[in-house]
C-alpha cells in the first residue's frame, strides 16, 4: 500500500494512519511500497512499534517503475538494504521536479503525522532500469520482486509487454482488487508463479479491500519467501476481498 | 544588390571599423541606407563597393568604433609649403561672429602657408555650369558634379545618367589644378615642396583623392576633415589680427555650403536640390524612368542637409544653416565673377574635365541572364522561408539582403537564428497550416471524448508515444499526443507537457477519471478508430508534418 | 472587341507579384521602379530595361488613375520579359479610341501632376513586342505586354 509520499496519495494516508488502519483490520503483514521511494517506511515501523494491540509487521519496499513503465513491488526486511536500493532507484529515475498541482505533494512524514519535508523528485516518472535489471538488483540485496497488478492494462507486465518475459526472475505476481486471483492463469504466460492479491491502497478507505492469506510461522520476509515458493509447509492459502470502507 | 567586389580597383575607405571596439551590434547595420554593412564573426564590415561615404554609420555607432581615416593636422609638416583648400562648409562652423575671412586667416595661423577661398571658385564654377546648361538646352536636367559621393553613386547604380552630369570641374579641382605652378611663380616655391590639403565635411573626399572623378590624378595631396582643424582654428581665432583680405566671394559662393545654394545660383528655369541617400536615389530612379519632368538642373548631395551637414563637421547642421543664412544676407547676392572671363576660360578649356567618367555598374547576379534569373528565383524562394523579422542577427541588414547574400555564397542559411529556432512554428504559421484542435478533429473526423474547453488550442505538430516517461521527457508543447494509454496519468502528463490535445488510437476510450481530468484542464481527448501508424499518416497529410 | 486568350506562364523562371491600390498616388510608381531594379539585377541590356520600365510604369499608372485595385506580375525568362497588369476597374469601353495617342480621360488634377497626357496605352504598345488587352466596360482589365530579350 501507499502513503502520502506517493504521487496521487492523499494527505490522510500518513505512515501512522496506514499502520493503525491495518491493525484495526487485523492485517498481520503489510508492505509500504510508495512509488520509487521508501522514505515513509521508517516512520511506519516506528508507528507500528507504538501500537499496543496487534501491530502489523511492516515490510520495507518501493513500487518501482521500470523503463518499460512496468510497476514492480520490491520488498525487503532490512531497512538499510531498502535504502541502498532506493538510492539506486533515485540514481536511475528520470530527471525532473514533481508538479504538486498535478501529482500532489509527496510528503515524507514522521510517526506523529508531522511533515518532515516534501520529496521533490519525479516519483511519478520511470527509471531507466529494465524489469530484468530491477529484479537482479533486488535479488542481489536479498529482497523479493513481485509484478504489480498484473491484470491492469496499464503499468503492468502484461499491459506494457504483453507477456511475462520467460527469463524474468520474479518471485510472484499480484492481481489488483478488480480481478479474481483464482483466474490469474490467463496472465501468467504459462509460467508457474505464486499469485498474491493486495489493495494497492492509495487512501485509508482502500486499505484491506484485498488481501492474501498465507501460511507462515511468523510474519516476515523470510517466511513470505518460503510461502511463495511453497517450501517447508509455508504457502499461499487463498485470497480475500472486501468492499471499501465507507468514508 | 550584388555586393561582390569590383576587382579592378579597391577603393580607399575614409571610415574604418575598429574590430576591438566593435561589439557586433546591429545599429550601423540597420542605419546604413546603402545596405553596405555586414556583421561577420561579431564584427561589422563595410562593403566598399556598396558604401556611398555618407558617414551615417560613423554618426550612429554607440561604441565609437568607427574611425575616420582622413589626414591628421601634423601631416602639413610633411611639406614646406602646405596650402589649404577649404570647402565652403568650413565657414558655417564658427558661429555668427566669425567671418569667412577670419576663418581663412586662422588657417594661415595654424600652419598653412597659403589659403584659397574656395567659395570664390564655387561662384565661378556656378557660372560655368550655368553656361553649360544654356549651351545644352536638351539636357534635362544637368546634374551638378560637386558632390563626389553622388557622382560615384551615379557611376555605380545609374550609369545611364552619367551623360546628365555637367562636365565642369568642381571648385576643389579648379582650385588645386595648376596651383603649385602658380604658387611657384608667385612666391618662388619649389612645387615639389608644396602640399595641397583639401579640408572637407565628409568621408567622400578621401576616395576621390585616390580615384578622382574628372582628372587622371588628383591635384590634391591630402584630405583633412573639418573636425580635425576645428580646435586649432578656434584657438587661432582668439588672437587673430585681421590684416589681410583673402575672402572674395559674395553670398552666392558662401551659400554653396547649404543645400540648394547651387540651385539658387542657376539662372535657368526649374532647378532642384535633393539630399540624403534615399531621397537622391528616388530622384535618380525617377529621372532614369523619364519621370523627373521638365527639370533643368539637379543639385544632389549624399549628406541630408547639404555639405554643412556632413558627418565630419562639428557644428550642429541647423545652427550651421543659420550661420550661412546670415553670411549670405551680409555679403549679398551680387557676384563679382566676370561672366565674360568665365566664358573665355570655358572656351580655353579651363573648366573641362580631363578624363571621361567610367561607369562601374553594380553587377547583375550572374554574367548571363539565364543564370541571373535562376539566382533571382533562388533568392525569392529563400526569402519566402525567412521569418521577415528584419532583426539583423544574421549580420545582414534585412531578410531580403540575407537571402541575396546566401544565394551569392556570402552567408550561410544557418546564420539565420530565427529560421533555425522557429522552423516548425513560423513556417507552419506562414503557410497557413497551423490549425486548431477543432479544425484538426473536423478534418480527420475524430470524435471529441473530453476537454471540449480546449478545442481552440493551436496544434503545431504531433508526438506518438505510449511510455509516459518518454512523453514527459520529449513531447513538444502544442503537439497532438497520440497514444493508446487511457489511464488518468495521461491527462496529468498532457497538462504537464502543455500538449494541444491527446488522441487515443485503436478505438480506445479514456477512463472516466481520465476524461474528468481532461475536462477540468481543458485538454481535448480525441478518439481515432485507426492505429497510430495510419493516424500519423493522416495527420501528415493534413499538414501536421514535423 | 473579341477577348484574346492569355498564355500561361509555363516557361517563366522568375515570377514576382505586386499589389497596386487604385487612387494611391503616394505609392504610385514604386512597382515599376521595383520591376526595373529586378531586371537590372538580371543583367538585361539597357534598352530592354528602358522599355520594360516604361511599359510597367504606364500600366501601373493606368491602374492607379482608373483601375480600382490591381495586381502587377512580372514573369521573367532568359528569352522574355512579360508584364501582366490585372485590375478590377471600370474597364476600357472603347479600346481602339484609347490606343490613339493624345486621347485621355485624365482629370484636371491628374494632368497637373503630370499624368494623363493620354500616352499610356499607345506608349505601352510602342515599347512592347506583343500586347494583349482583355477588357470590357464594367469588367476590369487584364493587360499582358511582352518584350523579347535578344
Amino acid at each position: 500500500m501507499h502513503t502520502c509520499l506517493s504521487p496521487c496519495g492523499g494527505y490522510d494516508v500518513t505512515p501512522a494512519a496506514v499502520v493503525g488502519r491495518a491493525a484495526e483490520l487485523g492485517l498481520a503483514l503489510i508492505a509500504i511500497t510508495d512509488h520509487n521511494s521508501a522514505e515513509n517506511v521508517a516512520a511506519a515501523r516506528k508507528a507500528a512499534r507504538r501500537l499496543k494491540q496487534a501491530p502489523p509487521h511492516v515490510l520495507a519496499g518501493l513500487e518501482v517503475t521500470s523503463a518499460e513503465e512496468v510497476h514492480l513491488l520490491t520488498l525487503f526486511e532490512d531497512l538499510a538494504d531498502t535504502l541502498t536500493f532506493q538510492a539506486m532507484v533515485y540514481d536511475h529515475l528520470q530527471p525532473g521536479q514533481n508538479d504538486p498541482e498535478l501529482f500532489g505533494d509527496q510528503i515524507v512524514a514522521n510517526a506523529d503525522d508531522e511533515v518532515e519535508y516534501l520529496n521533490n523528485r519525479l516519483l511519478i516518472g520511470a527509471t531507466d532500469l529494465s524489469v530484468g535489471e530491477v529484479a537482479a538488483r533486488v535479488h542481489d540485496l536479498g529482497g523479493l520482486v513481485i509484478a504489480a497488478h498484473l491484470d491492469r492494462p496499464s503499468y503492468s507486465l502484461i499491459g506494457q509487454l504483453g507477456l511475462i518475459p520467460p527469463e524474468l526472475d520474479i518471485d510472484g505476481v499480484e492481481v489488483s482488487p478488480l480481478a479474481d486471483p483464482r483466474n490469474a492463469e490467463q496472465w501468467l504466460s504459462g509460467r508457474e508463479l505464486p499469485v498474491t492479491a493486495s489493495s494497492d491502497a492509495h487512501d485509508l478507505a482502500q486499505i484491506g479491500r484485498a488481501w492474501t492469506e498465507l501460511a507462515l510461522k511468523k510474519p516476515d520476509l523470510a517466511e513470505l519467501r518460503l510461502a511463495l515458493t511453497g517450501k517447508e509447509g509455508r504457502g499461499v492459502l487463498g485470497w480475500g476481498k472486501r468492499k471499501e470502507a465507507a468514508g | 544588390m550584388n555586393p561582390e567586389n569590383n576587382p579592378e580597383k579597391t577603393r580607399v575607405m575614409a571610415l574604418k571599423i575598429d574590430p576591438e571596439l566593435c561589439n557586433g551590434c546591429v545599429v550601423c547595420l540597420k542605419a546604413c541606407p546603402a545596405k553596405a554593412i555586414r556583421v561577420r564573426r561579431g564584427v561589422a564590415q563595410i562593403l566598399p563597393e556598396l558604401c556611398v561615404d555618407c558617414g551615417i554609420c560613423y554618426q550612429v555607432c554607440p561604441q565609437g568604433a568607427i574611425e575616420v581615416c582622413t589626414a591628421k593636422l601634423e601631416e602639413i609638416n610633411r611639406f614646406r609649403y602646405p596650402v589649404a583648400v577649404p570647402a565652403s562648409a568650413l565657414f558655417s562652423q564658427f558661429g555668427f561672429n566669425t567671418s569667412p575671412n577670419q576663418v581663412l586667416l586662422a588657417l594661415k595661423q595654424i600652419g598653412f602657408k597659403e589659403v584659397v577661398d574656395t567659395s570664390w571658385l564655387c561662384e565661378m564654377v556656378g557660372v560655368a555650369m550655368e553656361e553649360y546648361l544654356l549651351a545644352h538646352p536638351e539636357l534635362k536636367p544637368g546634374i551638378s558634379p560637386i558632390c563626389p559621393a553622388v557622382v560615384k553613386l551615379i557611376t555605380k547604380r545609374f550609369p545611364s545618367l552619367m551623360t546628365n552630369l555637367i562636365p565642369v570641374l568642381p571648385p576643389r579641382t579648379l582650385a588645386s589644378k595648376g596651383l603649385k605652378q602658380l604658387l611657384a611663380k608667385r612666391y618662388g616655391w619649389d612645387p615639389a615642396e608644396v602640399g595641397i590639403f583639401f579640408i572637407g565635411p565628409c568621408p567622400a573626399y578621401l576616395d576621390v583623392l585616390h580615384d578622382p572623378i574628372c582628372v587622371a590624378t588628383s591635384y590634391l595631396d591630402e584630405v583633412l576633415c573639418i573636425g580635425e582643424v576645428y580646435g586649432p582654428i578656434l584657438k587661432a581665432l582668439r588672437n587673430l589680427k585681421e590684416e589681410e583680405k583673402i575672402q572674395k566671394s559674395s553670398g552666392v559662393g558662401l551659400s554653396w555650403a547649404s543645400l540648394g545654394g547651387q540651385a539658387e545660383q542657376m539662372k535657368v528655369e526649374n532647378t532642384m536640390a535633393a539630399a540624403g541617400f534615399k531621397d537622391v536615389v528616388t530622384i535618380l530612379e525617377m529621372l532614369e524612368a523619364g519621370r523627373l519632368g521638365d527639370m533643368r538642373f539637379l543639385e544632389a548631395h549624399i549628406c541630408s542637409g547639404g555639405c554643412l551637414s556632413g558627418p565630419l563637421t562639428v557644428e550642429n547642421p541647423f545652427r550651421a544653416e543659420s550661420v550661412v543664412r546670415k553670411l549670405v544676407r551680409e555679403h549679398g547676392l551680387k557676384s563679382e565673377v566676370d561672366r565674360g572671363k568665365v566664358r573665355q576660360s570655358i572656351a580655353e578649356g579651363v573648366f573641362d574635365w580631363e578624363k571621361s567618367l567610367e561607369p562601374h555598374p553594380v553587377r547583375p547576379w550572374a554574367s548571363q541572364p539565364a543564370k541571373a534569373i535562376a539566382k533571382m528565383k533562388a533568392i525569392q524562394d529563400l526569402a519566402e522561408r525567412l521569418p521577415r523579422s528584419e532583426c539583423g542577427l544574421c549580420g545582414c541588414p534585412d531578410c531580403q539582403t540575407f537571402a541575396e547574400d546566401v544565394i551569392m555564397g556570402l552567408a550561410k542559411d544557418s546564420d539565420c537564428v530565427a529560421l533555425d529556432r522557429q522552423r516548425h512554428l513560423k513556417t507552419k504559421q506562414r503557410e497557413g497550416k497551423e490549425m486548431t484542435v477543432k479544425e484538426l478533429a473536423e478534418k480527420l473526423g475524430l470524435a471529441v471524448a473530453a476537454g471540449t474547453g480546449g478545442l481552440d488550442r493551436r496544434v503545431t505538430g504531433g508526438y506518438i508515444s505510449d511510455l509516459l516517461s518518454d512523453v514527459m521527457a520529449h513531447a513538444p508543447a502544442g503537439a497532438l499526443w497520440v497514444t493508446l494509454q487511457v489511464h488518468q496519468n495521461v491527462a496529468a502528463v498532457a497538462v504537464l507537457k502543455e500538449v494541444a490535445a491527446v488522441c487515443l488510437v485503436g478505438g480506445r476510450k479514456p477512463l472516466p477519471e481520465t476524461a474528468a481530468k481532461a475536462d477540468e484542464e481543458n485538454i481535448p481527448i480525441l478518439l481515432s478508430p485507426d492505429d497510430a501508424y495510419t493516424l500519423a499518416g493522416k495527420l501528415y497529410a493534413a499538414g501536421l508534418g514535423g | 472587341m473579341s477577348l484574346p486568350e492569355m498564355d500561361d506562364a509555363s516557361d517563366t523562371l522568375f515570377l514576382e507579384s505586386f499589389p497596386i491600390k487604385g487612387s494611391d498616388f503616394i505609392s504610385a510608381g514604386r512597382v515599376s521602379i521595383a520591376i526595373k531594379n529586378l531586371l537590372k539585377g538580371a543583367g538585361l541590356p539597357a534598352d530592354i530595361l528602358r522599355r520594360s520600365a516604361i511599359v510597367a510604369y504606364e500600366a501601373e499608372m493606368n491602374v492607379v488613375m482608373y483601375g480600382g485595385d490591381g495586381t502587377c506580375s512580372l514573369h521573367l525568362s532568359p528569352k522574355m520579359v512579360r508584364v501582366v497588369m490585372k485590375d478590377q476597374g471600370p474597364g476600357i469601353s472603347d479600346l481602339d479610341l484609347a490606343m490613339q495617342e493624345g486621347w485621355s480621360t485624365a482629370t484636371t488634377q491628374m494632368r497637373e501632376m503630370g499624368f494623363g497626357a493620354g500616352m499610356g496605352l499607345p506608349n505601352i504598345k510602342k515599347n512592347s513586342d506583343r500586347l494583349k488587352i482583355d477588357t470590357a466596360s464594367g469588367c476590369g482589365t487584364t493587360l499582358q505586354a511582352e518584350i523579347d530579350i535578344p
